[in-house]
């Protein structure tokens, strides 16, 4: 009897861990999955090789609450004029041509409760690279970060972690500075911008 | 039935399950499987589509378009917000003088009219889908045929029209066909126009019969200036008289500071008695205690009040009335009318119009936007008349019941996705301009009614001929801008009556029962004449006066309910004349003595599954001699009962005082002092403090913000079943309370949104957190973290939380999704929600000024924004200059149910009894 009581409590208990474990693990929040796409579209050539901005793609990233996928018009401003006949860019020219809107599968993604506000981060200085990882060495781009709860909660209780200077959001690699000197920048901007962490990490901060 | 018999316990208690003991058992079974995995999984997958151009300002950036929508061709200027094109919420144009920021709750769910699933798509010959191409050519078959004979056995018959292209349209098909003829078919007019009043201007005003406050087009201007009015009065600055003798109760006459109750029949006396009274002659009326102590009063004031005093009369009186009420008004040198709401002088009407079918003179009769055979009076006979045209021809935006009539229906766009142009009730004329594309194969009316002329212009153009504009016209891009044209408002001149001639009622004798009872007829308060019959935030939306939704009811007063043994949802007979329609009795106090009261709207046979087979069709009962007072009604109580759906049963404060009064201007409500609790303080800001005050004293009940409440924070609609269970959905509510006398109460309304307490009971009852508050004040509710248990609800002295009982979103058409606010969560089942203080309003400023490094501005919540009265304002109470903070310092000030010590940050002002200085 004793035995099977405790067989049954180690069972309820494996299958909480193990449920706490699926929810936690990566196949859950996707994060280092890499999503397949229509268009095999590498942020490591366009952005690391080539080296462009961010937000001349993402143009909604410092004035909007979204950043935004380029529209197919973007895509045409450079491939209208190079790699004009790659078979694997057809799809795009399909969309300029017809007017339908490219599919893309999301990658970053938030549930519906969630209200996400991309430019307040940007403007105070949050990088790119602290939510959306080394996307300048993603071939196809993968969440580097899983988007729980949890991620968004420890940031807005220590915002000093991720403030840097605005002009410097895009910058990908950060490893060259002295961290030392990124905390106290960090400490003083939240100080001076007044990001409260009581106040970041109010329920309707996110949740309306 | 005992407990040891479960199934036959479940069985008695939910009939319509059909119970096995092993359906049970497998049931049991599934939900103890299933019940981990509610609510977990992976997030599916979602497929970004960006746009292949980007439209101006980037993907979720937020237009404003200054606009109108129509009403009774009377325009109402909003701006219109779209995000990612499309239209999602309606707020009155802030720089309109005929708006000033507000709008009804017409013009509110006028939104959801542009996503209205009912909407007619295609057009139809014969009931049969037909292409446009087809119906262009039988417009130019017609045309044809037309010119030949000068346009001659042709009709047109529109609605009320206010619109200078139109009306340049109609006038120029005149001209080329000078044989046709026009009808106006306004189920709604008086026998005159009705005035647009500078109410702002009137100190002491005594309304007979009329209902200036009440729904419909001039209600917002009217609300302004009356509560402008009231609002300086409360300041100390001249007098707010408001006499009303009326048969019914209505918005105005509930906000009186004087009404009396008086029959229809009584009308004429009670204003022949003005008359005498004023001129100081002799008295020759006989009036009882009470109309000789309300004619004297008021009397005394119009003399006090010259200048500023005014009488009206209701527009269905007949015109010799009219004609002594101009002459009195002179006499005390009252304000003059700003205009008068459209009026189409050289129209016929639709007398006329079924005289010409009826001889066989009509060879060929067009309906422009309009419904008559559903709201024709029917002693006019419009439908077997109509049904002997050769060619009849409807175009309008539902296949409705005259559509059903036609040989050809075609549909037409909504005021949102087309251009047109309208005259606001001020009389300036504004630019409608399309928010959105139409995504159905629709056209505007210009665009048809320019087929018919052979034009295949696009609505743009003409209205650009109309105001001789371009493109690049600095006039024309102003006029979008502001939403109305430079120098354009008309001059205060009204055109000649329109409709029937009509003699006016004999006068009843009191107390003659055998006579029979008065029926007045009212418009709908929220359906108006049925064109909303098919809108749900329309039908769902409580009647100021009864709570009720969904439904029309036979309204009688208590006394008159006693006589003839009728009870609340009594199924009775109703009949006058030959007309007869059942329906179920409602019992309204403060109805005259042997009145009935019907509202028309209901009743519909056609035109989209909402609206079709609610209520009784009570345009049955007009005639076209009489169409608003009928003498001679007769009720029956018959068997059986018919449910009606009310969300407010009680209608006494049951010796509570909800509403508190005080005497007149400048007296506040005694204080309590401040009472120990055992609460824990809460967390706070510096220097934010979000807080409401409603002042009950300009309230008129109109419903506007309840209506903007649902368009603002995405509130589902949940239908009349579910309403009759107490599970409606609105997040505002407005209570009404007739107490006093249950035959002349004293009525009050309170709009009640969430309190906001700063010690709520709710966050000490939720068992998850789910609940809480924020520092600057707010009551949150976490919609992901709540769980459902309604303990909430239950700890909630004001009852303002709802409950998801079903999921009332999940199956919306698309079409529906995009009415969507994407600013605010769409509730799932079985989450607990309630009024947030708009918090994306709040939030959209907290952020916007987090980003541009500068402290927070003012946040108007939207039911404050679209108030009419300004009856309603938010703001920051930690800022001792707000305006919300300036209104808190009055004495009048006061918190509903402050006996629960739940210190709420919504408080009110109490109603002002009296509208002159003590």
């Amino acid at each position: 009897m004793r035995v099977v009581l405790g067989g049954a409590l180690l069972l309820v208990a494996g299958a909480s861990a193990a449920g706490a474990g699926l929810v936690r693990g990566t196949f859950w929040t996707r994060a280092g999955w890499v999503q397949d796409q229509t268009v095999p579209f590498s942020h490591r050539h366009h952005s690391g090789d080539l080296g462009i901005d961010c937000r001349y793609c993402h143009t909604g990233a410092e004035t909007g609450a979204v950043a935004g996928l380029p529209p197919t018009h973007t895509c045409m401003t450079c491939h209208s004029q190079i790699w004009t006949g790659a078979p694997a860019l057809a799809p795009v020219r399909q969309s300029y041509a017809t007017g339908k809107p490219l599919a893309w599968n999301r990658v970053a993604q938030l549930p519906d409760y969630v209200y996400f506000d991309h430019h307040v981060h940007v403007v105070n200085g949050v990088a790119c690279v602290e939510c959306h990882g080394r996307v300048d060495e993603m071939p196809l781009t993968w969440r580097a970060q899983p988007f729980t709860m949890d991620f968004c909660v420890d940031c807005h209780r220590h915002p000093e972690r991720a403030l840097r200077p605005p002009s410097m959001v895009t910058r990908m690699d950060w490893s060259g500075l002295n961290p030392n000197l990124l905390k106290q920048y960090g400490i003083r901007i939240a100080g001076h911008k007044g990001l409260d962490p009581d106040r970041l990490t109010n329920c309707e901060t996110c949740h309306r | 039935m005992s407990l040891a018999d479960p199934l036959a316990l479940l069985q008695e208690r939910f009939p319509s399950l059909d119970l096995r003991r092993r359906d049970v058992l497998k049931t049991l079974g599934a939900t103890l499987a299933l019940a981990g995995l509610d609510g977990c999984g992976r997030e599916a997958d979602e497929t970004a589509m960006p746009f292949v151009e980007d439209p101006d300002g980037g993907p979720g950036a937020e237009k404003h378009y200054a606009t109108a929508v129509e009403l009774d061709g009377i325009g109402q200027p909003v701006i219109g917000i779209c995000r990612d094109g499309r239209p999602v919420k309606l707020e009155g144009n802030p720089a309109h003088p005929a708006s000033l920021g507000a709008t009804d709750a017409f013009t509110q769910a006028a939104l959801l009219g542009l996503y209205d699933p009912a909407r007619s798509a295609t057009p139809l010959r014969q009931g049969a889908p037909a292409t446009w191409g087809e119906a262009e050519a039988a417009l130019f078959q017609l045309a044809r045929r037309l010119d030949e004979a000068a346009g001659g056995g042709f009709h047109l018959l529109t609605g009320p029209v206010g619109s200078p292209t139109l009306l340049r349209q109609i006038a120029e098909l005149r001209a080329s066909w000078p044989a046709m003829r026009w009808h106006v078919h306004a189920p709604l007019a008086g026998t005159v126009p009705q005035p647009v009043l500078p109410l702002d201007k009137v100190e002491a005003l005594v309304a007979l019969d009329s209902d200036p406050l009440g729904a419909g087009p001039l209600q917002t201007i009217h609300a302004r200036g009356w509560s402008a009015r009231r609002r300086a009065y409360q300041e100390g600055k001249g007098d707010a008289l408001l006499f009303v003798a009326e048969p019914v109760p209505t918005l105005t006459g509930v906000s009186a500071s004087e009404r009396l109750i008086a029959r229809h029949g009584r009308i004429p006396a009670l204003l022949a008695g003005l008359a005498e009274e004023l001129d100081g002659g002799a008295k020759g009326g006989t009036f009882d205690a009470r109309e000789q102590a309300w004619l004297q009063t008021a009397v005394a004031e119009l003399r006090r009040h010259r200048n500023a005093a005014l009488i009206l009369l209701g527009a269905h009186h007949p015109p010799p009335l009219h004609e002594q009420v101009a002459a009195l008004n002179a006499a005390i040198a009252a304000p003059r009318p700003l205009g008068f709401a459209a009026v189409n002088p050289d129209a016929e009407d639709l007398t006329a119009l079924v005289a010409a079918m009826r001889s066989g003179e009509a060879q060929a009769v067009f309906v422009l936007d309009s419904n008559p055979a559903y709201s024709a009076p029917p002693d006019l006979g419009f439908r077997q008349a109509f049904a002997k045209v050769p060619l009849r021809l409807h175009a309008g935006p539902h296949a409705d019941e005259t559509a059903a009539l036609a040989h050809w229906h075609l549909p037409l766009a909504h005021p949102l996705e087309s251009w047109s142009d309208v005259r606001a009730a001020d009389g300036s004329a504004g630019i409608v301009q399309p928010l959105v594309r139409p995504f159905l194969d629709v056209r505007s009316r210009h665009e048809v009614l320019a087929l018919l002329a052979g034009d295949r212009s696009e609505a743009r153009a003409l209205v650009q001929a109309s105001w001789n504009a371009t493109d690049d016209d600095a006039r024309w891009q102003d006029a979008l801008l502001r939403g109305s044209m430079k120098s354009s408002s008309l001059a205060g001149e009204g055109g000649a009556p329109t409709g029937a001639d009509l003699s006016p009622d004999p006068l009843p004798h009191e107390g003659d029962a055998e006579r029979g009872l008065d029926l007045v007829i009212l418009p709908d308060p929220t359906v108006h004449d049925g064109q909303f019959a098919h809108n749900p935030w329309l039908q769902e939306l409580p009647k100021p006066l009864t709570k009720l939704t969904w439904d029309n009811a036979i309204h009688i007063g208590p006394t008159l309910a006693a006589r003839l043994g009728l009870e609340n949802e009594r199924r009775a007979e109703l009949s006058v004349g030959q007309a007869r329609v059942v329906g179920p009795v409602w019992i309204v106090p403060g109805i005259a003595d042997e009145t009935v009261l019907v509202h028309l709207g209901y009743g519909r046979r056609a035109g989209g599954q909402v609206g079709e087979g609610m209520g009784f069709d009570a345009y049955q009962l007009r005639s076209s001699a009489s169409p608003w007072r009928r003498a001679g009604a007769r009720l029956r109580a018959l068997d059986g009962s018919y449910p009606l759906a009310t969300t407010q049963p009680h209608t006494t404060m049951a010796g509570h005082d909800f509403v508190k009064f005080v005497g007149h201007a400048g007296e506040g409500v005694p204080k309590t002092p401040p009472k120990p609790n055992m609460y824990p303080p809460q967390p706070r800001t510096d220097g934010l403090a979000w807080g409401m005050a409603i002042d009950l004293d300009v309230c008129i009940g109109c419903n506007a913000c309840v209506t903007a409440c649902v368009a603002e924070n995405n509130i589902p609609m949940v239908g009349k079943d579910q309403v009759h269970k107490g599970r409606e959905m609105h997040w505002l509510r407005v209570d009404h309370y007739a107490d006093g006398p249950s035959d002349d109460p004293q009525h009050a309304f309170q709009p009640v949104p969430c309190m906001h307490c700063e010690d709520a009971p709710c966050e000490m009852g939720c068992p998850v957190n789910a609940t809480v508050h924020s520092p600057d004040g707010l009551n949150l509710q976490v919609y992901n973290r709540c769980i459902g248990t309604r303990t909430c609800s239950a700890y909630c002295p004001y009852k303002v939380r709802r409950f998801n009982w079903l999921d009332y979103t999940r199956e919306d058409p698309p079409v529906l999704r995009a009415a969507r606010n994407p600013e605010v969560t769409v509730r799932d089942r079985g989450v607990m929600e309630k009024c947030t203080y708009c918090i994306q309003r709040i939030e959209r400023e907290k952020i916007g000024a987090d980003a541009e490094g500068r402290p927070m501005g003012e946040v108007k919540t939207a039911c404050q924004q679209v108030c009419p009265t300004n009856a309603i304002v938010f703001g920051n109470l930690a800022d001792g200059s707000s305006e919300v903070s300036r209104r808190k310092a009055d004495p009048r000030d006061y918190a509903l149910l402050e006996e629960a010590n739940t210190r709420p940050r919504t408080t009110y002002f109490a109603r002002i009894r009296k509208g002159r200085k003590a």
